[in-house]
């Protein structure tokens, strides 16, 4: 029997009290909405302003580089000998260059060589690296061991000797040459990663198992190999684009990458340098690009790293 | 210990002589011949034939390799083919310790500044020095070193007029804006490794022991913290060393130091064989030789690291 609760202060009585029959399955249920690894890595990486303000600028400068060069009615090419070293203003909006060109439009046609370098090489040193660090992880022993040394030797070799080496075969220079030279040697440093992470992930509690319970071998690749070597892969990717944007700069300033006519960043800056004491803003718009990019992307690869990082998970 | 130096010493012979012979092959798969330069072009055929049999261009390439080998090892890399008479050893000799000592000096400053500001930024998380810190990382990996050198020589050359603009021999003022420039990323880069490194080491489990133990504080930082938190930091030397070569290159190039990277690039231009496979081979040693002192400093850091294996 229920006694009757006194209190002279609260006046508390049972009717004040209703039984809820408890239904076990409803219980159990999880109140939060079941997310995704990749929705949680979204949702984290919301929550970094930095890296959300890189996303903004990408987005920013890869809509420049395609609509850019039509906010006017100059062309890259297109010289001026009445427009020498002008100074930016309402007609040219970031100056002239010495042979009298726009710019504001040659930063931008520019820019979208810089930008397929660098998202082509960083992609083709991803699959390739990716493929070749696996492989060399997964099957270990000798297999690995002399992958490896392979990849020493070719790391050994000075890029800027392979770059030039192959627009000598090619027997020109443009964008497809630079894109085959920067590409043959950049997986070296992604196919290292993937295989420490490869060999680290294949030895986990979980993955063991896994194989214990009998799960086929394509399985726990799938599902356990993968998405744990994808999260470094995608960190490495956005750390590799800016610096392949700077390698194209550096082949260009160094007069052996992509050559006049053709523009990019590099060979903009590399003309400007010339000028800079006189006029430092030609030197000035192409270089800012090139940071800007190399800042968000780097932003980016922080922000995704801490995204990604399992350990972060809440 | 010995046994693994062996490995590794007989592993850099092979990567040289593999290194070597792949440059050596993709020069002379090049088509066209070295000496068909502008100077040379309207040469008869007897003497362009001579020029052939005095550089050994004739012969065979594997014939041609060998012999490369056989008069390297006794520390003669031939003749210059464009610079007829320019002995590429005298030429090595004068100018690799030029471009060795920008980039030595460059990875010293870069490492040590580096380790000490990300060391500074940990320790004060969230204050000002790690903010400063913080700042100078990311304007380290943003600002490529050639834009770097060409706003310190506007800036610190051109208008301050405190260090000459280009190279002057004897002047060790002409020296501190390229090496400013070159280990400027180095230092980001290190500063940015060693914040987050720090960072993990401190929450771990045996500074807390130590911590226990009575430790001292300075005890702590440096025996237990810096020593560890140096591993991931040692890892990427191999490669910021020959980065800082590759790099070494342009700023050469901007302030006009005659060193090893402006004869490469204009010998790697003009064919110049002996030039490009004695600097190829120069440069692969330094690689493998990096990679060798990374391996046995990460040994002596971390004692779970057994070198042997």
């Amino acid at each position: 029997m229920e006694k009757e609760i006194k209190d002279t202060n609260l006046n508390i009585t049972p009717e004040m009290f209703k039984r809820i029959p408890r239904d076990d399955i409803e219980a159990e249920k999880i109140a939060r909405p079941i997310i995704t690894f990749w929705e949680d890595v979204w949702r984290r990486l919301k929550m970094n302003r930095a890296a959300m303000l890189s996303i903004g600028i990408i987005i920013l400068l890869v809509f420049m580089v395609i609509a850019g060069p039509h906010f006017n009615k100059f062309s890259f090419k297109e010289q001026n000998a009445q427009a020498l070293n002008i100074s930016p203003n309402g007609t040219y909006w970031f100056g002239t260059d010495t042979a009298g060109r726009d710019i504001f439009t040659r930063v931008w046609v520019g820019g979208r060589v810089s930008i397929v370098i660098g998202l082509v090489c960083a992609f083709i040193a991803m699959i390739v690296g990716v493929a070749y660090g696996s492989i060399a992880g997964l099957v270990g022993g000798k297999v690995d061991n002399i992958m490896m040394r392979i990849v020493e030797i070719i790391s050994c070799l000075p890029y800027l000797l392979i770059v030039i080496l192959v627009c000598l075969w090619l027997n020109k220079t443009n964008l497809g040459s630079i894109l085959l030279a920067l590409s043959l040697t950049s997986w070296t440093g992604t196919s290292r990663m993937v295989r420490g992470q490869v060999l680290s992930v294949k030895n986990e509690e979980y993955v063991l198992a896994a194989r214990t319970l009998g799960v086929p071998t394509w399985k726990v690749i799938i599902r356990h190999i993968i998405p744990n070597v994808l999260a470094i892969v995608i960190v490495g990717l956005t750390f590799d684009i800016p610096g392949f944007i700077f390698s194209e700069a550096f082949l260009s300033y160094m007069g052996i990458g992509l050559q006049p006519p053709d523009v990019s960043w590099g060979i903009m800056s590399s003309e400007a340098q010339t000028q800079m004491m006189f006029y430092p803003y030609q030197l000035f718009f192409p270089t800012l690009m090139i940071a800007l990019t190399m800042l968000s992307f780097t932003l980016l690869g922080d922000g995704l790293r801490d995204a990604l990082d399992p350990k972060l998970r809440k | 210990m010995t046994r693994y130096m062996l490995k590794r010493v007989a592993f850099m012979v092979l990567s040289i002589i593999v290194v070597s012979a792949a440059t050596f092959w993709m020069m002379h798969s090049v088509p066209g011949n070295p000496l068909a330069t502008r100077a040379r072009k309207n040469l008869p055929e007897q003497v362009l034939a001579n020029y052939n049999k005095k550089y050994g261009l004739d012969k065979p390439v594997s014939t041609q390799y060998a012999l490369f080998v056989k008069n390297a090892l006794k520390g003669d890399f031939g003749e210059s083919i464009i610079y007829p008479g320019q002995q590429i050893s005298k030429t090595i000799a004068k100018t690799a310790p030029v471009s060795g000592k920008l980039g030595l000096i460059s990875i010293f400053f870069g490492f040590t500044i580096g380790v000490a500001f990300g060391f500074i930024a940990a320790l004060n998380r969230g204050k000002w020095p790690d903010f400063l810190v913080i700042t100078i990382a990311i304007l380290g990996v943003t600002i490529p070193s050639f834009v770097m050198a060409s706003l310190l020589q506007y800036f610190f050359g051109a208008k301050l007029k405190w260090f000459p603009i280009t190279y002057r021999k004897g002047n060790w003022k002409s020296f501190v804006m390229p090496i400013t420039a070159l280990s400027f990323g180095t230092i980001a880069t290190y500063a940015r490794y060693m914040r987050s490194s720090v960072l993990e080491v401190i929450n771990s489990d045996y500074v807390l022991t130590a911590r226990a133990k009575g430790v001292t504080e300075m005890g702590i930082l440096f025996k237990h913290i810096l020593k560890n938190a140096m591993i991931p930091a040692v890892t990427i030397l191999g490669p910021q060393i020959t980065g800082v070569f590759a790099g070494s290159f342009i700023i050469e190039k901007i302030f006009n130091i005659p060193g090893l990277g402006q004869f490469l690039v204009s010998s790697i231009g003009s064919r110049d064989y002996p030039f490009i496979i004695s600097t190829t081979v120069l440069f692969g040693f330094l690689f493998v030789l990096s990679q060798l002192i990374v391996d046995i400093v990460y040994g002596f850091l971390d004692p779970r690291i057994k070198l042997a294996e």
